[in-house]
């Protein structure tokens, strides 16, 4: 036999790879555009093929975008302009007649099934997927298991459809009811002694009738979205897996089992009514979540430009304070990250003055690292980036004892903890084991629920106590490290592209940021975006042991960027989560400038609690929700509140996330300095006056615009459909193969972020805004594909803001122009700033609307 | 078309007159002492039930129905009749399986709210009880048992209909029968029995009346519904289905509600008489509950569908009516003895 | 003065109290604000906890078992329902179980089930589970102990069907729900029987009635009906199906407070049935059976939940054990520790992708996936993979359940109605069949 050179199988299936959800495991979660293989196609084209294959509404529904018409968000004029930039295909129509008539815009058709499944009747459908999940669900998460289980399968040494074909057989004749038509199927492709790809060909030609090859795979594939995007995942990226992904683990085999599966399944319910597979395909199927979609698009643009309206509107007004004349007392170089934006704020705020500048979490540092005491390196750069290195935790001279120890001590509590996790679920050792230490576990049931926040403090105290934490450097010199050139490089990229590079204080901050959460699955989502999801710690200790480096100065002072000697970088972490400051790499402080960093270090504090007391009026549980003043009294309260949330087991919101984030914007702190913003924005410092030839703008604008629109999708998305494109409620979610979670005991992988995570949120694309000339911005969306693609395909909306005059200006599909002309109902400036408070103001803020 | 619709108006409000008139036949029943008062009041509903049947659909007689309603009858005329006899009039009046088929084509012929009211109203145990009542040793011990035996299969085949009829009101229907055999079973006891089933009695027929009532207000709003596919309802029509699971529950005998105790008092006054009696009518018990909660799901569960018709709302009177009636079932299931004489 | 009668009364009014309110608003539409229902539900727990606290300080003070006999609830031609209860070393020690793990979930679910629609319901079905578990574990008689249980059935199927627009968690509920009535139908007829022939229905009199020829039914029959709530073979397969409620109930629930009612029902009733070999053969057997059963699943399940049903059902198993063997202490500890174990364990399951995460011996150093080298060496690796795949499937419990007991019940009643049509010819007028 020849083997073909690429079988039809396998094109279909190269047409279906690029197509499925970028499923990661659950550890190596970040924000991507769920859609981010559709991005080569129209917003509104691609998310409509995603409707049909997730089926899943892409847009907020009719009643959504009616309430908030009603309540103001969305504003009446913003809605007859959308209208009237139609007119052409939709006539003159204006609101009353938008809202009387359901029918108008509805231009485009809602797209069909090709599957057989969806044309059953309601009750046989639904049936048809129930039973799809108890045979697969089971047998892929086990096939999948990361050690979850205590027996690890002794299926994964093979294929999957091998473990498959092994499973159906050895179940007994009355195990399920369709039982006889899958054997019978099975049996029919072994008697034609067809392999995989030729199986699944027959399997195609034969139930797929005329449709397209591919796309029918496509659908099939869909069926378990979730657990096919996470076989593909672990087929092309192995080494995402947690600990080991299965050796033979192929996307093939998967659609094999799927195909066989689900015509068996068609057969045996096609048996029961009584219909022929040819009669009943003729059943029209359309897509539910294709539907109005045309319509939906025109509601999501007029609610987008009631955001963009109001919100420029705010930028230009802005206060433009000018520099303090008096030189800052520090600086801090913080990430770009939305949550930052009221930090930011809170720091400038303090007394003596502090200048901050926005970059990308990383700083330039692309490693992957390697933390004492943690047995996988962690990725520490934006996930489009490769990591360069690794490098490492290393001790500091005379350390290496304690260090030694508290290792030690680490891996005697884990093999501990494995022991009970393990042993607790089994029989005689689980008598043992219940016996032993059932009654000890109230001790932490009832504490960690009644006092989360204070128990964890104890105990890291006692930890500390007990096993001091040792100093430690990170290896920047070793052995494949950064050399002193590439260190001098990073230090100036990252200063020059945020424009810091004169006018130094004695001390800059380099604050990187993590999140602390409890019992959530999801912990990833909230850590530092830039950093794959972890905490930026390494990175802003990497980054300020370069920038404090005599040698890397030097190299750079040859290079002609002068960083003065008494200029002190402080790496730090801020925790978005608990609001807490952690000062890292103490042993480093000089002794003389001691009483300086601990001025420093209550000045961030100090912004820490103020912006604690900010987030605490979005949480209604919490003591200070929806006030607008708060007293002292209640910023301890708040302060101690946010502690509690993020050690809580049991609270599924630790923090906000970037709940509400719409927009990024890509200039000096001038434009934005002093403006309330309401951690809605994305900030990147770039300095334009500094970069007369646009040579920076790149640097600044992709490192961190393709980032935000992720982080933004990855919301939308959650947000418009928690159950289709989100991984609905956090209260019935079950930890699954320690890759995922699924709902219950047998759904599908779950997908997106769950229903709590992005309730607060506004569903908009987001509006990327970039101080830079005309021509340098164009240079660049015409010079990178996907820049290209995500600006004219319409999946963000890009303006501009000149560096010289502070006019803003709106892309318009073909060129920049003012914004009060592409956005014609804002043409007359606003008498008072009361545009504001729909955008602006937390008790409007509008809530998810509860489950069915 | 303007005749027609004045047609409609008037059959609907002669309809209304007659279930009215039904409703108060069915009172006078249970009013009565005398047998030979209560054999007419029997036959003065029966009548309307042969009335009501030929008025709605067919001009043919309803021959089961009036064989079976004549058996019922007889019984409180000649109550000297030999005692297979009379055991088989009572059981056939009574529409214990298989005689329920008279009751079934009956079903089948009047409209539903008359059917359902026939159901609620429980004539038979009237019936039965009017004449245990009249005539103390008519039967004797081992035909008891025997009809005992034939009220339990009744009860259980009810139950196992219940499980499988896709109707929501076939199902109800199929529970407050199986409930009622239960009561005849006590109606039939004599006195002591008779207790326990008049607890049992005023359970099944206000939850009956409620849940019928919900039913058929479901009807109304969104059309045929079947126990097999899931409507999910209970987001539309929040307040029947609050009252629906409510109610529910109480009638399968939840503690909590009057059929609770009445069930349990009715077990250990029927554990004397027949340990096999008192089984099947524990299992038909279990049955009922399970019949109830699956047409629960069917009705008020699932994932939410667009709604293709425009539903009314219900009218708040009614709303109001119905959850006076589950409070008053609730508060009867807290003090049980209210419906108990304490014969010392 | 305050007596422990007073103390026993307004504890369960205050159990009863804030349950019934949350259950009136729902039923009349007028649904409490979040907080209230909150508030309401916190309060009972606290109240419960402190009259679980005076009641142990009482029973430690007094001397020894106190029976509570109040009022008959109805009385009629030699019945009466009369609400007994009794505080002993037994039942306080499950109301001690009680008290603690109903106030943690309660704190637990504040966060948990804010803003999520239908908390109310949440809120009013624990507060229920409350004071029905109090019924169960202060009564005095079988009948008080028969309505706690019932209810405690009717909660936790409602708690299976929180997610109402998920069938699959309906239907679970469904199933749930067939194997409790089985089991409260053995449970009432054992009721019924104890009123025919035992001279009381009182657990203080079980001991002096053990000679009766009944006992040894009677036992038979609780430990038939302890199987259901506790999840034994062969009243096994809804405890995973159970898992599709939230993380809370399943803590609650199949974690501690209802699992446990199984073997603890057996040790409150041990004394009628301790010298009969057949409950006690019964009830080691089973307990061995699934404890063996449920292991073997339980460790091929790879998900959270499923895992630590089947794990909590082994451990069940081996209580059922103790108990035939006669070490009730033992087995009243080991009920003690476990219910502490699987509730912090369900409550946490969340975690473990964190745990592990955090573990410095996941991943590079220790393969988590090394096989179970015992299993194979003792029975080959041939048959160690049938049995993985056996196991994997359940044993396809399910599906023999389905195949011998539901499927022909339905279907023997679905042959009656095809009977009735045929005689009666057709469905009939309006009929959707």
């Amino acid at each position: 036999m020849v083997t073909r050179q690429t079988s039809l199988a396998e094109q279909w299936l190269a047409v279906c790879r690029p197509r499925l959800p970028l499923q990661n495991p659950l550890w190596a979660f970040v924000h991507n555009n769920i859609l981010m293989h559709f991005e080569e196609r129209p917003f509104l084209e691609a998310v409509r093929e995603a409707a049909a294959l997730y089926r899943a509404r892409p847009f907020e529904s009719e009643a959504f975008y009616r309430d908030e018409l009603e309540r103001g968000r969305i504003r009446r004029e913003c809605l007859q302009a959308v209208l009237a930039a139609r007119r052409a295909t939709l006539g003159e129509v204006d609101v009353e007649r938008f809202l009387a008539e359901s029918s108008i815009g509805d231009a485009l058709a809602p797209l069909e099934h090709l599957r057989l499944a969806p044309r059953l009747p309601r009750e046989l459908a639904q049936r048809h997927q129930r039973r799809l999940e108890d045979l697969l669900v089971p047998l892929v998460a086990a096939y999948l298991d990361q050690g979850l289980a205590g027996w690890s399968t002794p299926l994964a040494d093979g294929s999957l459809w091998d473990a498959f074909r092994e499973s159906v057989a050895t179940a007994p004749g009355w195990s399920f009811d369709w039982r006889e038509q899958l054997v019978r199927r099975l049996a029919s492709h072994d008697n034609a002694g067809r392999d995989l790809e030729a199986l699944i060909e027959a399997e195609v030609r034969e139930c797929a009738l005329d449709a397209d090859g591919a796309a029918y795979c496509l659908e099939t594939l869909f069926v378990l979205k979730g657990w096919s995007g996470l076989v593909w995942r672990l087929e092309s990226e192995p080494e995402l897996a947690p600990v080991q992904a299965p050796a033979q683990l192929r996307l093939r085999d998967w659609l094999a089992v799927l195909l066989v599966t689900q015509h068996a399944l068609d057969d045996a319910l096609l048996e029961e009514l009584g219909v022929a597979r040819v009669r009943a395909m003729r059943q029209p199927a359309p897509i539910e979540a294709t539907r109005s979609l045309a319509r939906l698009a025109l509601w999501q643009e007029a609610y987008e430009r009631s955001f963009a309206g109001p919100f420029l509107e705010h930028l230009e007004r802005g206060p433009r304070k000018p520099d303090a004349s008096t030189p800052p007392r520090f600086q801090a170089l913080v990430c770009m990250d939305d949550r930052e934006e009221s930090f930011r704020r809170a720091l400038e705020a303090q007394s003596g003055g502090c200048e901050t500048f926005g970059a990308v979490g990383f700083f330039g540092v692309d490693m992957r690292f390697e933390r004492v005491g943690a047995a996988l390196a962690t990725c520490q750069c934006p996930p489009i980036i490769k990591p360069s290195r690794t490098l490492r935790e290393t001790p500091l001279d005379g350390q290496g004892a304690a260090l030694a120890r508290l290792e030690q001590a680490g891996r005697a509590g884990a093999t501990a903890s494995l022991a009970a996790y393990y042993h607790s679920r089994s029989l005689l050792r689980g008598v043992a084991v219940s016996l032993g230490l059932g009654l000890a576990s109230f001790v932490p049931l009832v504490f960690k629920t009644l006092l989360p926040g204070r128990i964890e403090r104890w105990r890291s105290f006692v930890l500390r106590a007990a096993f001091p934490r040792p100093r430690t450097r990170i290896a920047l010199e070793a052995q494949d490290g950064y050399s002193i050139e590439e260190q001098a490089g990073i230090v100036e990229a990252v200063l020059r592209t945020c424009g810091l590079t004169r006018e130094f204080a004695p001390l800059v901050a380099v604050i990187a940021h993590g999140s602390t959460s409890s019992n959530n699955p999801f912990r990833q989502a909230y850590g530092c975006g830039a950093c794959s999801g972890n905490s930026g710690a390494p990175n802003a200790r990497a980054f300020a042991a370069m920038a404090n480096s005599s040698e890397v100065r030097a190299r750079l002072a040859s290079r002609g960027f002068e960083l003065p000697a008494q200029v002190l970088f402080v790496p730090c972490l801020h925790d978005t989560a608990l609001d807490r400051i952690e000062m890292l790499d103490r042993h480093a402080w000089p002794t003389a400038r001691k009483a300086e960093l601990e001025q420093l270090e209550a000045s961030l504090e100090s912004a820490a609690r103020a912006n604690a007391c900010e987030r605490g009026v979005r949480f209604e549980q919490g003591p200070v929700y929806g006030l607008t003043r708060v007293s002292e009294a209640d910023a301890a309260a708040i302060a101690q509140h946010v502690q509690d949330r993020g050690h809580d087991l049991a609270q599924p919101r630790p923090e906000y996330g970037h709940n509400r984030v719409a927009a990024c914007i890509i200039g000096r702190r001038a434009i934005t300095r002093g403006l309330f913003l309401d951690r809605r924005s994305f900030l990147v410092s770039y300095d334009p006056t500094q970069d007369p030839r646009g040579e920076r703008l790149p640097a600044a604008v992709l490192g961190s615009a393709p980032v935000a629109v992720n982080i933004a999708m990855d919301y939308y998305f959650s947000r418009v459909d928690p159950e289709g494109f989100g991984a609905g409620s956090k209260l019935p979610l079950n930890v699954v193969s320690l890759l995922g979670v699924i709902t219950g005991s047998k759904s599908d992988l779950r997908i997106g972020l769950a229903r709590q995570m992005v309730e607060l949120h506004e569903p908009l694309r987001i509006l990327v805004l970039l101080e830079a000339r005309a021509e340098h911005v164009t240079r660049l969306v015409d010079g990178h594909a996907r820049l290209s693609r995500l600006v004219r395909g319409g999946w963000m909306q890009l303006g501009r803001i000149d560096p010289d005059t502070q006019a803003i200006e709106l892309w318009n599909g073909e060129q920049f122009e003012p914004w009060r002309s592409a956005l014609p109902e804002f043409a007359e400036p606003a008498d008072a700033p009361s545009a504001l408070d729909t955008i602006l103001a937390s008790a409007d803020d509008r809530l998810a609307p509860a489950l069915p | 078309m303007q005749e027609q619709l004045e047609l409609t108006v008037r059959d609907q409000r002669g309809a209304r007159i007659a279930l009215v008139l039904g409703a108060a036949l069915a009172a006078v029943l249970w009013t009565l002492d005398d047998p030979l008062e209560l054999a007419a009041a029997w036959l003065a509903f029966g009548a309307w039930t042969v009335w009501r049947a030929r008025a709605s659909t067919s001009p043919q007689l309803p021959l089961l129905a009036l064989v079976g309603g004549a058996c019922g009858g007889v019984v409180l005329l000649a109550p000297h009749l030999p005692q297979w006899a009379l055991a088989a009039c009572l059981a056939i009046g009574a529409g214990v399986a298989p005689a329920h088929l008279w009751l079934e084509s009956l079903r089948r012929r009047l409209a539903r709210d008359e059917f359902a009211l026939v159901l609620v109203a429980q004539p038979f145990v009237a019936l039965l009880h009017g004449f245990v009542h009249a005539y103390p040793g008519a039967l004797e011990p081992q035909t008891l048992e025997v009809l005992q035996r034939v009220f339990v299969a009744s009860a259980l085949i009810q139950s196992g209909l219940a499980l499988v009829r896709r109707e929501p009101e076939r199902v109800l229907g199929a529970v407050i029968q199986s409930q009622s055999a239960l009561v005849i079973a006590g109606a039939a006891a004599g006195e002591t029995g008779w207790e326990a089933a008049r607890m049992l009695l005023v359970s099944t027929m206000g939850s009956g009346l409620v849940l019928m009532s919900i039913a058929s207000e479901l009807r109304r709003r969104f059309g045929a519904l079947d126990a097999a596919s899931h409507h999910a309802l209970a987001k539309t029509a929040p307040k029947l289905h609050r009252l629906f699971v409510v109610c529910g529950w109480t009638f399968v005998g939840l503690p909590g509600g009057a059929a609770f105790f009445a069930e349990d008092l009715l077990f250990h006054a029927l554990v004397g008489q027949s340990v096999a009696a008192t089984v099947g009518f524990i299992v038909a018990a279990g049955f009922n509950a399970i019949a109830f909660y699956r047409l629960y799901l069917a009705l008020f569960t699932g994932p939410t569908v667009r709604p293709a018709y425009a539903p009314s709302a219900t009218a708040s009177w009614k709303i109001v009516a119905l959850t006076l009636a589950v409070l008053a079932l609730l508060a009867l299931g807290l003090a049980p003895s209210l419906l108990v004489q304490h014969s010392g | 003065m305050i007596t422990l009668e007073t103390v026993l009364i307004g504890g369960l009014l205050a159990a009863f109290l804030p349950c019934a309110a949350m259950g009136l608003s729902l039923l009349i539409g007028a649904p409490m604000s979040e907080r209230r229902s909150q508030q309401s539900a916190h309060a009972q727990a606290l109240v419960l906890f402190v009259v679980a606290a005076a009641l142990i300080v009482a029973h430690f003070r007094g001397d020894g078992p106190r029976e509570l006999r109040l009022a008959p609830l109805l009385e009629a031609h030699g019945y009466s329902w009369t609400p007994v209860f009794l505080l002993d070393r037994l039942s306080l020690a499950y109301v001690a179980l009680v008290a603690l793990v109903h106030q943690v979930v309660v704190r637990f679910s504040i966060p948990a089930f804010h803003r999520e629609s239908g908390a109310q319901r949440y809120w009013f079905l624990v507060s229920l589970l409350a004071l029905s578990l109090w019924l169960v574990s202060l009564a005095g008689n079988i009948d008080v102990l028969f309505v706690g249980w019932e209810l405690v059935g009717v909660c936790s199927v409602s708690l299976i069907a929180f997610f109402r627009h998920n069938l699959r968690s309906t239907e679970n509920s469904l199933r749930a729900l067939v194997y409790y009535r089985c089991c409260d139908a053995a449970m009432l007829f054992a009721a019924v029987w104890i009123h025919h022939e035992l001279p009381s229905s009182d657990f203080t009199q079980f001991a002096n009635a053990a000679g009766s020829k009944a006992a040894a039914g009677i036992g038979a029959l609780l430990v038939l009906s302890s199987l259901a709530k506790s999840a034994q073979l062969p009243m096994s397969p809804w405890l995973h199906r159970a898992m599709e409620g939230p993380a809370t109930s399943s803590a609650i629930f199949y974690g501690a407070l209802s699992v446990h009612l199984g073997p603890w029902l057996l040790l409150r009733t041990q004394p009628l049935w301790d010298e009969h070999l057949l409950p006690r053969a019964a009830c080691g057997l089973i307990g061995l059976a699934t404890a063996v059963y449920a292991s073997l699943v339980g460790r091929t399940r790879p998900d959270a939940k499923t895992a630590l049903a089947y794990a909590a059902m082994a451990q069940l198993g081996v209580i059922y054990v103790e108990i035939a063997l006669g070490l009730e202490t033992l087995a009243l500890v080991h009920l003690w520790a476990h219910a502490g174990l699987r509730t912090w364990q369900f409550l946490r399951s969340s975690s473990l992708i964190q745990d592990f995460q955090a573990n410095p011996l996941v991943g590079a150093d220790v393969r988590l996936r090394a096989r179970a080298g015992l299993w194979r060496a003792l029975v080959g690796a041939q048959l160690e993979r049938r049995i993985y795949l056996a196991a994997m499937r359940l044993f396809w419990l399910d599906a023999l359940h389905w195949r011998t007991v539901a499927r022909p019940t339905l279907a023997l009643f679905g042959w009656v109605q095809r009977v009735e049509e045929r005689v009666l010819g057709g469905a009939g007028r309006g009929s959707a069949e």
